[in-house]
């Protein structure tokens, strides 16, 4: 057992395992730990059982994809008989089909009628269908409210800005991120575009006016060369980064090319001038402050907030407890252990591509050295000469669509210095150095060192 | 030897592990269940149970029930002119309890397993432990409900391999839970929950229409009398329709009688909204544990409300099968404490048995986002324990000030799932002073510690100095402190408890003075000279004679209670 995994031999396990050996050495290691007088090892064996449950399924499906299809017929098992008799036999794919047509025609109805801009139409359309007798079934429920994510991230239709507001609250996608989360990359694409419409609520009334102002302009004028004015253009090339995901669903997308496009034109011939739309969107750091007024003995101290930082991905998930790194296998095995497919993305995945057949079909590639390589030659970031600064190292996770451009970046390792990191990040932005095809999402890390050290 | 107890909205029951299984312990009138009702009588003792619930409709304004609802709040209730708080009710049921489980088993009893909803917050479960203690109780554990439910059905499948759903509807609460049994492991997976829907809304919402459609003035639903009477009315309807086709609601005030029929179709549609709220806790914890309805080996069902057939017909509608009823609903949940009692006594029974639970809801702290340049968007939920983890657990997020010359960091905690901080639950704050130096991390590393009784705790060290600052909860209004705890627990030993022996004949009297206020005429009369006479009887102090008239009061306790039935339906 030299060269197993750590959580493996926490089990007494070998690199053989399969997953009644891992459950069964679970359930044998369990009833040896009393979990209230010692928590930390039942945190250790919990924490060495689900990395080893991660660890298998990416096995299984590494050993799926390298066998020809035809041996899937081997692997399905016989399913097990219900204990219960079923009550009704009727397929709920089919119930939320029939309901989902249901819900276009009425959305056609409702834009025929030139209501689609009622959230109370829409609202009264969605329920509708809710309350339908199909949908009491809770699968039948599921897939129905994965079309309705699906329909919201493929492309604005006329209404789609309501409707996206109205099913956030009817389906409870803005309380509750891991409902939308659901639902695959239509799912994480509503979930942004929500993240960032709460964003835009939570603003001052001026900068709120302002967006809504654009919004508006947008909509107005499809082919905005030569029409849109120089500040509309500037302002939503601040904003079409901050707000891509929601502007993509609530705005027609190739409008929102042909405003990239003018807007990259207009900086070209002019260059930005960042004065101009920036004032607008000042957050308010005082007033945010309002709800813990109660604290009044610290006036003096600073704004307090916090912001949020990395801990994410593997490192968290195995070390949070401050186990020390025993369990931490190769970085190979890591990267795809955990981002890889989970049995609930399997399951989710199954769900979708029933849904969408072919949506799935492509295979996507993680970017190449050379690819990130690229990248990095093309920042452009000169160290402060005043400041000490040493190694700077920074990470994000991004994101890309279809084409390759990359259409998000999310800091999740700050280095130390914020002018390389936005350096880094502006670069990413605009680069176009991924393929079509390239994978959707993926973190990355540049580091740069500093002289003086 | 520890016990376990029920502590319900409506009714509470006592359960001890042994000889190898659960057993349920009755009260001292024969029933297992024992209403959660108290009552002050004339002469200021106690009533608690059955005689309290039926002094709910004569004595309205000395008489309490459905308090669990407010466990963890600062509501008081003045009943004889003496304030009480929930806990402290609650505590008097315990108490009882316990007193009935002594009887029984002959020995003291000072250790208990006490159950609450899944979704019960921190305040309502510290709320628990402290009636516990006013109570003289030492709570070993809170188990969750649907756990507990869980154990008790569990317990008969130690042997095999199953999944399945427990869907529990209580008086108060709803709670859904989704287990794994494996080697003798029993994992909750997923839970999920609504703290207000129970049994009671089903009844509230009936009530309400019966305003409606028999146009009852709406001034009486501020008399008192008047409305417990309708609340035991609608209640007996609600009880008859799981048996019988039709029921009539009938109710007589000032010379005037209401009256609705009910039938099961009226009632699925008046209570529609309530019925709709079933859903969505019951897809969240399929969702988190990551099942389908079809990979469910069986639905079990537990709560009092899961016997009306239209929340069984829903159930069966949803996972397109129907549940399993194997267990007795209103006793499932008690049966499954005394199973962790079992646990608990490392009962040689339950070697090879084993049970994780999960925190139903996430936890975390207030963030602002950084938007770019030094832009924040403030006000964010950052969650450190996510929901459904696995407990006992401890995770550390670290968190660094948005500013460089701040000196200090407010850590405001919180639970819930909303991606706002101001949508989710306050739990209370930690103010923490950092001073900063350029180029060192200059963060707070803010760990979560919960428990297995769903307790939290929560500490910030700052990384600099090492120092650790400790969540103080204190001042969060419906918490009290151990000091106040003390006090009240030498407040209520002061009580006068009604005696236990005598509580059999009390209970008939109060029945008899329901029923006197029911009915009208020739029987009132009647049952008026029976109520004497079984007074007198008492009086007398003879064992044997107030045996005997007991025995004939009883009887004409039934006949009275069938005639004034009967009465309603005509």
């Amino acid at each position: 057992m030299r060269d197993t995994f750590p959580f493996l031999s926490r089990l007494g396990l070998g690199a053989d395992a399969g997953a009644t050996d891992i459950r069964r050495a679970y359930a044998r290691e369990l009833k040896k730990i009393n979990q209230e007088s010692d928590p930390d090892g039942f945190q250790e064996l919990r924490q060495a059982y689900e990395v080893a449950l991660q660890w298998l399924a990416h096995q299984e499906i590494a050993l799926a994809e390298s066998e020809p299809a035809n041996t899937s017929t081997v692997a399905d098992p016989e399913p097990m008989p219900a204990p219960v008799p079923p009550l009704e036999s009727t397929d709920p794919y089919q119930l939320a089909d029939q309901a989902f047509s249901l819900f276009r025609s009425s959305a056609q109805a409702l834009v025929l009628n030139n209501e689609s801009r009622h959230q109370s139409r829409w609202k009264a359309a969605l329920q509708g269908c809710l309350d339908h007798e199909n949908l009491l079934n809770l699968t039948a429920r599921t897939v129905f409210e994965a079309r309705i994510a699906h329909m919201l991230a493929t492309g604005w239709k006329p209404g789609h800005e309501t409707l996206f507001v109205v099913a956030s609250e009817v389906l409870d996608w803005a309380r509750d991120s891991r409902r939308i989360q659901q639902f695959g990359e239509a799912g994480a694409m509503i979930d942004r575009a929500i993240d960032q419409w709460k964003l835009y609520e939570s603003m001052p009334d001026n900068a709120k006016v302002t967006i809504k102002q654009l919004i508006q302009a947008v909509r107005s004028t499809p082919y905005p060369e030569g029409v849109a004015t120089r500040n509309n253009l500037l302002l939503f090339h601040q904003l079409t980064d901050r707000f891509y995901h929601w502007f993509s669903v609530i705005l027609d997308r190739e409008t929102l090319q042909n405003w990239h496009n003018a807007a990259q034109a207009e900086i070209q011939r002019n260059g930005t001038d960042p004065a101009v739309p920036l004032q607008y969107l000042e957050t308010p750091a005082e007033t945010g402050k309002s709800s813990s007024s109660g604290w009044s003995g610290w006036s003096g101290w600073q704004i307090t907030f916090l912001i949020l930082m990395l801990i994410k991905g593997c490192a968290a998930l195995i070390n949070s407890s401050d186990h020390g790194t025993s369990y931490t296998p190769p970085p190979a095995q890591l990267e795809q252990a955990i981002p890889g497919k989970t049995t609930a993305q399997q399951r989710l995945e199954e769900l979708q591509s029933r849904i969408e057949p072919g949506m799935l079909a492509h295979k996507e590639t993680p970017p190449s050295e050379a690819q990130l390589e690229a990248v990095q030659r093309q920042i452009f970031y000169v160290p402060d000469p005043a400041k000490v600064l040493g190694v700077l190292k920074v990470s994000f996770d991004v994101e890309l669509d279809g084409s390759g451009q990359v259409i998000n970046v999310k800091k999740v390792q700050a280095s130390r210095d914020q002018a390389y990191d936005d350096a880094v990040a502006r670069t990413l932005m605009h680069t176009n150095a991924f393929p079509p095809g390239t994978q959707r999402r993926f973190t990355v890390s540049y580091s740069y060192k500093t002289g003086g050290l | 030897m520890i016990v376990g107890i029920d502590l319900g909205t409506t009714n509470s029951l006592i359960a001890v592990w042994h000889n190898g299984e659960p057993r349920l312990i009755p009260n001292s009138l024969g029933d297992f269940l024992t209403p959660s009702c108290v009552s002050v009588d004339e002469d200021g003792t106690i009533l608690i149970g059955k005689a309290a619930r039926e002094r709910l409709q004569t004595h309205p304004t000395s008489s309490a029930a459905v308090f669990k609802r407010h466990m963890g709040s600062n509501k008081l209730f003045t009943l004889g002119g003496r304030n009480f708080r929930a806990e402290e009710l609650s505590a008097l049921i315990l108490r009882a309890l316990k007193e009935d489980a002594e009887a029984a088993l002959g020995q003291p009893i000072t250790e208990a397993i006490i159950t609450v909803p899944a979704y019960f917050s921190d305040a309502q479960r510290k709320a628990t432990r402290a009636a516990g203690q006013l109570a003289g109780l030492k709570v070993e554990r809170l188990l969750n409900e649907p756990t507990a439910a869980a154990l008790a059905y569990g317990i008969h499948q130690r042997g095999q391999e199953t999944q399945f759903l427990v869907f529990d509807l209580g008086g108060g609460t709803f709670d859904v839970s989704v287990l794994d049994l494996f080697e003798g492991v029993m994992e909750v997976r997923a839970s999920a929950g609504d703290n207000f829907l129970g049994g009671e809304d089903f009844v509230n919402l009936l009530i309400e229409e019966f305003f409606k459609q028999a146009s009852i003035p709406v001034g009486l639903k501020q008399d008192g009398r008047f409305m417990q009477s309708l609340v035991a009315q609608v209640e007996q309807a609600k009880r008859k329709l799981s048996e019988a086709p039709e029921a009539l609601l009938q109710i007589h005030h000032a010379g005037t009688t209401y009256s609705m029929p009910l039938d099961e179709a009226a009632l699925e549609r008046i209570t529609a909204p309530l019925l709709a709220r079933l859903r969505s806790p019951v897809e969240r914890a399929l969702r988190d544990a990551n099942l389908q309805t079809a990979n469910l080996d069986n639905i079990v069902l537990a709560g009092g409300a899961t016997r009306m057939p239209i929340v069984r017909r829903m159930v069966a509608r949803m996972f397109g099968r129907f549940p399993s009823c194997d267990l007795n609903p209103d006793e499932v949940v008690a049966l499954g404490a005394a199973v962790q009692a079992g646990l608990k006594m490392n009962d040689a029974a339950l070697d090879e048995v084993v049970m994780t639970d999960v925190a139903p809801y996430s936890l975390g702290v207030e963030v602002s986002m950084h938007l770019g340049g030094d832009q924040y968007s403030h006000g964010h939920f950052d969650p450190v324990i996510e929901r459904n983890t696995v407990v006992p657990v401890s995770k550390v997020k670290n968190y660094h000030p948005t500013s460089e010359r701040q000196t200090g960091l407010r850590i405001n905690v919180f639970q819930g799932e909303a991606r706002m901080a101001r949508d989710n639950i306050a739990l209370g704050s930690i103010e923490v002073p950092i001073s900063q130096v350029p180029g060192q991390n200059n963060g707070v590393d803010v760990r979560f510690t919960y428990d297995a009784n769903g307790l939290l705790q929560v500490e910030a060290t700052v990384l600099l100095t090492k120092q650790t600052h400790t969540l103080v909860i204190e001042g969060n209004p419906g918490m009290l402190s151990q000091e106040e705890i003390k006090e009240r627990f030498a407040a209520l030993s002061e009580l006068k408890i009604h005696p236990r022996d005598r509580i059999e004949f009390r209970t008939m009297l109060a029945r008899g003075e329901r029923l006197y206020q029911q009915l009208r005429g020739e029987a009132r009369e009647h049952l008026g000279r029976q109520i004497m006479q079984f007074e007198r009887a008492l009086e007398a102090q003879d064992a044997r004679i107030s045996r005997e008239a007991a025995r004939t009061f009883n009887e004409a306790l039934e006949y009275f209670e069938h005639q004034s039935f009967l009465n309603l339906d005509s």
